[in-house]
């Protein structure tokens, strides 16, 4: 039957599941978390999703794990042994050693429209001019959407300077829709995790009110799982 | 503006809605490194880029702005302004601009909206599959 890998991590720190739909699979020091699936392919329905997520549960799980990409199948159990894991067990070390103590907090900006434009109102003049003016609606919109622009770009500069102190490593997410001010995904370590709440909260009280902000998390390192290159 | 904001704290194990975008777009992907026979994977990307810079933008924040109502009161006052300024407004010219507004309104409700009605708000009552 065709294993699902949600999830690789040590041994001896993690814990086998009382509860849902996975199970570990144990190669020494490493082991996989994974659940069965019958179709060597995994759709992307609710319930997928879910199982997916919650094999990654950091309250569940006892150390650290590195996520795989969602939808990651092999052909069975002894597959994961011998090839995901035995195979690349230096890798396996290196990657797990980066990511001990880490946990992974991603800030979601999203601009409050009528106080962000309030703002640009106030303070860009051209916007100021032509609100209100009849025929100049294209003209108008296309000086506000270049004003967003430009504030988030200082949203997202400001966001860098206040968490990169506090973090391990950080990356700024592209923005999906219209009001996304900015999108930063943190690897934050266990030592850094006081700090760096209190500089979301910082954020909040200096960026607010035309941002306002969600703090998701803690994950596990999502965005930071990429396996170690060790020399052979 | 001198409000303080409250940072919003949403923890992993709340609704699916706000951790599927990371669900599904990160992860360690098993690449030509990993040498694993792969059965599958879905590389699914989570597809909400909109073109920021379109008309409908345009027109959806020149609306938007025309409407504002700078005494910085709540938002159903936007509303009444707007009913008040359509009202004097010129058939044609009203329909047009509603027109333009819907569709920026349907532009706008994008990927993230779509994402969360297809997973809801309520997690815990999937029966498919």
């Amino acid at each position: 039957m065709p294993t699902v890998v949600h999830g690789v991590g040590w041994t001896s720190r993690m814990r086998a599941p009382t509860v849902g739909p996975h199970r570990l699979v144990q190669e020494g020091e490493l082991s996989a978390i994974v659940s069965d699936v019958e179709e060597p392919e995994v759709l992307p329905t609710r319930l997928a999703l879910r199982t997916h997520r919650d094999a990654l549960d950091l309250e569940r799980l006892d150390g650290t794990v590195v996520p795989l990409r969602f939808g990651t199948v092999l052909a069975d159990d002894a597959q994961v042994r011998r090839e995901l894991l035995a195979a690349n067990a230096p890798a396996w070390h290196a990657t797990l050693d980066r990511l001990a103590g880490h946990v992974e907090l991603r800030l979601r900006g999203t601009f409050d429209e009528p106080e962000l434009l309030r703002h640009l109102v106030a303070t860009d003049r051209r916007i100021a001019r032509l609100r209100g003016r009849r025929g100049r609606e294209l003209e108008l919109g296309e000086q506000v959407v270049a004003a967003i622009d430009r504030q988030r770009e200082e949203v997202s500069s400001t966001l860098e300077r206040s968490l990169a102190p506090v973090c391990a490593d950080l990356h700024l997410d592209p923005p999906a829709e219209p009001l996304d001010a900015a999108t930063v995904s943190c690897l934050v370590s266990d030592q850094q995790r006081a700090a760096f709440e209190r500089a979301v909260d910082d954020l909040g009280a200096r960026v607010g009110p035309v941002v306002s902000f969600e703090l998701i998390g803690p994950l596990p390192p999502f965005s930071f799982a990429e396996l170690a290159e060790v020399p052979a | 503006m001198s409000a303080t904001t409250t940072v919003a704290r949403r923890p992993a194990s709340g609704t699916l809605a706000e951790v599927v975008d990371i669900i599904l777009d990160k992860g360690l992907v098993i690449d030509a490194y990993v040498r694993v026979s792969l059965v599958g994977i879905e590389l699914l990307t989570v597809d909400v880029r909109v073109v920021v810079a379109s008309v409908d933008t345009y027109l959806h924040f020149a609306e938007a702005t025309n409407r504002l109502d700078l005494r910085g009161q709540a938002e159903e006052h936007d509303s009444d302004l707007q009913d008040l300024i359509g009202g004097m407004a010129g058939a044609k010219t009203e329909g047009a601009l509603d027109a333009a507004g819907d569709k920026a309104e349907g532009a706008l409700a994008s990927g993230r909206e779509k994402v969360k009605a297809v997973f809801g708000q309520d997690d815990d009552e999937e029966q498919e599959d």
